[in-house]
């Protein structure tokens, strides 16, 4: 629960109240993922599944389909921009890259209902999206789970925006006026309980779903152990790079992300930690191409 | 930066250093032991022997069912996570660790957490996985480093289309096809194990013949219950380019023009010494042209 000693305590307990009692009921609004990216998810984990399933899968969404194909044809993975169908993106990038572009698409700020946190809850996706990415590559460092590490990245903080959603919702219903800074203070405390009932919401894999339930505590002993650590790798070397110039002294140095536990958890050392880093540019064009 | 003199260093906890360092320790000398992954073992434990028994003794039982399909019309679930196939493999990595650290504590032994290279002929740098470093001298220097899969540079291995011997129980789920590439004897554990579990299989290699160092009659009898249960198995191929063709599986074209495709790619061709990190030269050692360090009759580097 977030302390009540700071401004606004009473609204925050108020709102932390109702909320948790919501939780425990079951009876939390999560958004729908849209119908289109639960089932790109499920047909990538379908080994029957083929691509011409995939290309009509995500043209029955216009919009979905559109933006598939503004980031194929994107620098970062078309230089020469000439990718004029789906099936011919798929065919170029893959069934697995299609998907995640898909499924990044379609978890964006437009997805929340968070009237005047909208700036802050896209810079929430984007870090997830970052997250995602880089726990590609730290899997690929520790040579294991590279194909489960993205969709566990990119969701590993989706209780955020739904939690600024939630505690918006709860305000009005109390008619409560509580500031900013009280909404995200309900947004750390609540976060990861809530991630995990979204996440369970959309039935995503066990194991998306132990990433998210233990990523503020990845050496407790579960399932996903080593793929929650990889997530936790991803988001600290994501959280450094998006670094905002007005936050710039509350983030980590290079010094301090090197130095984070979780790399010696992996047993990355340091020269392997410093070949990951290597890979800033090919990550910030692939984010550049799907956030944008 | 500390230092520490014994009698015996022994780098690598892998089945030869392990039985090393406790011989050594009853021999009542005292003993430190270098390994630079987290946990006791070494590739055998983690990433090869123990794990591919595991998914052999699940890839059994799936065979023996569908032998009876008549009676049990047995079908595998077409999305079963290959981590139910190695279901018990934490359980067995936990007691062997904790096995292992018993015996080594019993022993006295030291474990040391890091990764190791000569300074000297006597002398060891360990630099641990937060970047500390620490010196460890002794006249008596075991090398039991190992080995890790050769990745040929025409097989862009990534992890994720392409693997390793040691990545690639870290699919997710059991692809619909697979490709083996080499006749070994852990290319022909993996093919005939995902074989047996239903996935198709192909074998593809230069030789003539899978496991060359045995007996003719051993391989026929190998390559025909690998083709019974409804493998392919590829000789006197040459492979010149790998690659993942962004689509839907990886190709592999071969010098007499043909081309494969599955799902996946399994790289099985061969393993090198683990001495990359050793900086050998400090110790005056040097490479042999098979890229192994040359040793006597008696396992010693002296005078080699």
């Amino acid at each position: 629960m977030p302390s009540t000693d700071t401004p606004g305590g009473d609204i925050i307990t108020a709102i932390s109240d109702l909320l948790q009692e919501r939780i425990d009921q079951h009876d939390l609004e999560v958004p729908l993922l849209p119908e289109v990216a639960g089932k790109v998810v499920r047909l990538t984990q379908d080994p029957e599944s083929e691509a011409a399933d995939l290309a009509k899968l995500i043209q029955s969404d216009q919009t979905l389909a559109g933006q598939v194909m503004r980031v194929a044809n994107s620098a970062a993975y078309s230089p020469s921009n000439s990718m004029v169908s789906l099936q011919q993106a798929i065919t170029r990038l893959g069934m697995k890259l299609i998907a995640e572009i898909a499924l990044s698409a379609s978890i964006n700020g437009q997805l929340f209902n968070t009237p005047g946190f909208e700036s802050h809850v896209a810079y929430q996706i984007r870090h997830s999206l970052a997250a995602g990415l880089w726990a590609k590559e730290v899997a690929r460092a520790c040579r294991k789970n590279v194909e489960a590490a993205f969709l566990a990245g990119l969701l590993h903080d989706i209780g955020r925006p739904v939690a600024v959603q939630s505690a918006l919702q709860v305000a009005k219903k109390l008619k409560l006026k509580p500031t900013k800074q009280n909404i995200l203070s309900i947004e750390d405390a609540f976060q990861q309980q809530i991630g995990v009932a979204v996440v369970e919401k959309w039935e995503m894999p066990q194991s998306v779903c132990d990433s998210v339930k233990f990523f503020h505590n990845y050496s407790a002993e579960h399932g996903a152990q080593l793929q929650t650590m990889i997530v936790v790798g991803g988001a600290q070397v994501a959280s450094h790079f998006m670094c905002e110039e007005d936050q710039i002294d509350a983030c980590m140095t290079l010094d301090e992300l090197k130095a984070q536990p979780v790399f010696g958890d992996l047993n990355l050392y340091p020269d392997q930690v410093d070949q990951l880093l290597e890979k800033e540019a090919q990550i910030t064009s692939a984010l550049e191409a799907m956030a944008s | 930066m500390s230092t520490a003199t014994y009698d015996i260093i022994v780098i690598g906890s892998g089945p030869a250093g392990q039985k090393a360092a406790v011989q050594a320790a009853k021999l009542n000398k005292h003993v430190a032991l270098i390994e630079r992954d987290r946990d006791l073992g070494g590739s055998c434990v983690y990433r090869g022997t123990i794990p591919s028994k595991t998914l052999r003794e699940n890839a059994l039982r799936v065979k023996n069912m569908r032998m009876n399909a008549a009676i049990a019309n047995f079908k595998l679930a077409e999305d079963l996570e290959l981590a139910t196939l190695i279901d018990r493999l934490d359980e067995v990595l936990t007691a062997h660790d904790v096995y292992m650290r018993k015996q080594m504590t019993r022993n006295n032994i030291d474990i040391i957490h890091g990764r190791a290279k000569f300074t000297s002929s006597t002398e060891v740098e360990v630099c641990s996985v937060r970047g500390e470093a620490r010196t460890l001298t002794s006249h008596h220097i075991i090398i039991a480093t190992g080995s890790y899969p050769r990745a040929p540079d025409n097989v862009p291995v990534d992890h994720e289309h392409i693997f390793d011997s040691d990545s690639i129980l870290s699919m997710m789920y059991l692809p619909k096809s697979l490709m083996v590439m080499g006749g070994g004897v852990i290319a022909s554990e993996y093919a005939s194990i995902f074989q047996a579990l239903g996935v198709h299989v192909t074998m593809i290699d230069r030789y003539p013949q899978p496991l060359g160092f045995l007996d003719t009659d051993l391989t026929k009898t190998f390559v025909n219950a690998f083709e019974e249960m409804g493998g392919t198995w590829v000789g006197n191929t040459k492979v010149t380019t790998v690659h993942w063709n962004g689509f839907d599986g990886v190709e592999c074209k071969c010098e007499d023009g043909s081309v494969y495709k599955a799902d996946k790619l399994l790289c099985a061709a061969g393993r090198l010494a683990n001495v990359d990190d050793l900086c050998i030269e400090n110790a005056g050692l040097t490479l042999n042209d098979r890229g192994l360090i040359s040793v006597n009759a008696d396992l010693r580097t002296d005078g080699v």
